[in-house]
């Protein structure tokens, strides 16, 4: 058995902070107080909208930001004094950078070409490189000559030539249609794996986040909200941004109000009272309940009918305001009779149940109390 | 009826037409006359007889025996000083625009503006009256030497006037403007994440300097120094009142066939000649430059 060592940390900031002076003259706040650390061969996602800090974050470790205050060690070594080419790490950029007057082969061999690395043995490692990312062939293109998947793949293999143990990817697919978005999502993912080196890779995208990380780092405001896996952040937000930001929930703000051995009941301020399982938070605190679309269930369908049994199932009422269908299933939109919108999906199987439904009628839906997740408000 | 066809041929000659028109008249029309001329009889009293007469160019390529014309070397000599002179102009004109155009191409927007406005302001005055500032700064008891004297640096007041470094010194003064525009064009249109690629991919400043910023920004290179080599080739202005009686360069020498000598067919066979080696000069020099950008992306 080989002994791998434990987890160790590649990557470590420390306290972090970069203001920019605005054009209108004023500050803004890019990375504010971060502390993160990137473990080896880590698929590790900086999630969060635009202006959020993600990439700046980002381009403080590949060298091309300075900080204002903290530090960031990269392999043990701290490397605030270090430029961005002496730095252990390669980048792949949002628009991939290309060389527009080199050829593939010149592009993906550059790091090699600047070393003066001996002819026969850079000959070797462009070609493996192509090979990798699956361009063998044409290595004598232009990359204006290419469609954008490939420039996409020779911006990665020109990346990973130099073997780096950490790769930083700045929004790579965000300049892809849709569906090779998600076919590079799987290549992505596994190329990490086969190279097994840490990935730092950053998007807005949430559904790319909870598809390829290992962790995700939800950032917004230059600060990081959360940190933690797929399953985690989505499951347990630790506060409301990262519950709105991660999938389509329904927030309610209220307050604790009793707490028995059945569970917890909250208090909305809209009125409703919902029970939850878990919650930690003390009686009369304040809270926000989020209860994500796909877990409310309409009432007396056959399928839901069954889950009421094994659980004593509770319901929420309104008055169905709109329904949706967005493919994979129908959203339905109703408005709570104490005030405010919540949102549910059905899905595409109980079309029958949802075509029998009028915008304005009354409508049931049940949730079992294992589902919504109690955030406790600072 | 008008065809598609029919209708493009009829928007291709109102959009090229004036043009072609003007250019015609105005460009083309001259160039023939020069050239035909060249290759006639001076006349006694200035102007030219219709016989044709190669001895214009024999009298400068060294066919002519001395019986009707006679071959001088000295104007091969005021060929070749010229060139010289203007490449001295391209390149010291590059060397101080390149720096300066990345600088305000990297700078920030309201500033680019300013220092536009700077770079154009001395078009604001007359090309005459800039010059006779130069007078005044170079002469014996001009600004510099007053400068120099008195902060002890020389002894004596230096002789810059009349002599072939105030022509130099002009020269670069007028088409620096000219060589600042294209390039600051062609580094302002550079992509800087590319520049930030070469970093992350190892290459030092100057070789990210060497094979990115330098074959990329060519285009404006390129245009800069072709802009500035041919005017300054031609220049006569500069030589005549910087350079004293002194300095001849191949400008003062056509102008004094036209004006002085009164001999035109000379003047004009000067003048293709000239125009001649220019061709001959940029085509060589644009080849080898995409040339060389070729092996650059082919070097194996």
């Amino acid at each position: 058995m080989v002994a791998r060592s434990a987890i160790t940390d590649f990557v470590e900031v420390r306290s972090a902070s970069k203001a920019f002076d605005t054009p209108e003259g004023g500050t803004v706040q890019a990375l504010d107080q971060v502390s993160l650390s990137v473990r080896d061969n880590e698929f590790l996602t900086l999630l969060g909208p635009s202006g959020c800090g993600k990439t700046t974050l980002l381009r403080t470790i590949s060298g091309f930001e300075q900080l204002d205050e903290g530090e960031i060690l990269i392999d043990g070594q701290f490397v605030s004094n270090v430029p961005p080419n002496h730095r252990p790490v390669n980048t792949v950029f949002q628009n991939y950078a290309l060389f527009p007057h080199m050829s593939v082969d010149h592009n993906v061999g550059y790091s090699l070409d600047v070393a003066a690395v001996e002819k026969k043995e850079r000959d070797r490692r462009v070609a493996k490189a192509l090979e990798v990312v699956g361009l063998s062939g044409l290595s004598q293109r232009r990359p204006r000559q290419l469609s954008g998947g490939q420039q996409q793949r020779v911006a990665l293999a020109r990346a990973i030539i130099n073997q780096p143990k950490l790769l930083l990817l700045d929004e790579p697919l965000s300049a892809l249609d849709r569906n090779l978005r998600q076919s590079m999502r799987l290549e992505l993912k596994n190329l990490q794996h086969e190279l097994g080196i840490s990935f730092i890779f950053v998007t807005h995208d949430q559904e790319e986040a909870l598809t390829m990380s290992n962790r995700i780092v939800v950032m917004d405001e230059g600060r990081i909200q959360q940190v933690g896996t797929p399953t985690e952040v989505y499951d347990h937000p630790d506060n409301s941004f990262v519950a709105h930001f991660l999938g389509e929930s329904n927030l309610l703000p209220g307050q604790v109000h009793s707490q028995d051995h059945s569970g917890t009941r909250i208090k909305t301020d809209s009125g409703l009272i919902i029970t939850v399982r878990h919650c930690d938070a003390r009686v009369g605190s304040r809270v926000t309940v989020m209860i994500r679309p796909e877990h409310l269930q309409l009432a007396a369908t056959p399928s839901s009918t069954a889950s009421i049994k094994d659980q004593p199932a509770l319901q929420i009422s309104g008055t169905l305001q709109q329904t949706m269908f967005v493919g994979s299933d129908f959203q339905l939109i109703f408005e709570l009779s104490g005030g405010g919108v919540m949102r549910a999906s059905v899905r595409d199987t109980e079309r029958a149940s949802i075509s029998a439904l009028v915008d304005g009628q009354d409508i049931k839906f049940t949730y079992s109390p294992l589902m919504p997740h109690v955030i406790s408000e600072p | 009826m008008s065809t598609p066809k029919s209708r493009a041929r009829k928007q291709l000659t109102i959009l090229l037409g004036p043009v072609t028109l003007f250019l015609g008249i105005f460009f083309a029309g001259p160039l023939g006359i020069m050239l035909v001329f060249s290759l006639l009889e001076p006349g006694l009293y200035g102007g030219v007889e219709w016989n044709f007469y190669h001895w214009n160019y024999g009298r400068l390529l060294g066919w002519a025996d001395g019986l009707i014309e006679e071959f001088d070397p000295i104007y091969l000599q005021v060929f070749g000083r010229s060139f010289r002179l203007a490449l001295i102009t391209v390149a010291l004109s590059l060397i101080i625009c390149y720096p300066a155009a990345y600088w305000v191409s990297r700078s920030p927007d309201k500033w680019k503006g300013f220092c536009i406005f700077l770079i154009t302001l001395p078009f604001f005055a007359s090309l005459i009256v800039r010059l006779y500032a130069w007078l005044l700064i170079l002469r014996p008891t001009g600004f510099l030497n007053h400068v120099l004297t008195s902060l002890g640096l020389v002894a004596e007041p230096l002789d810059l006037l009349f002599s072939r470094t105030a022509v130099l010194i002009g020269m670069v003064y007028i088409f620096v403007p000219f060589m600042f525009l294209p390039i600051y064009a062609s580094i302002e249109k550079l992509d800087m994440s590319l520049v930030e690629a070469s970093k992350d991919l190892g290459a030092s400043t100057f070789q990210t300097f060497r094979r990115i910023i330098v074959p990329l920004t060519l285009p404006g290179i390129v245009g800069g120094s072709i802009i500035v080599f041919i005017p300054s080739l031609g220049n006569f202005i500069v030589p005549d009142l910087l350079g004293g009686a002194k300095v001849v360069m191949i400008g003062n020498l056509i102008e004094q066939q036209f004006l002085y000598a009164r001999n035109w067919p000379f003047g004009a066979a000067l003048s293709m000649l000239l125009m001649a080696a220019v061709l001959v000069f940029l085509l060589v020099y644009i080849t080898s430059v995409s040339r060389q950008q070729a092996s650059e992306t082919i070097r194996a």
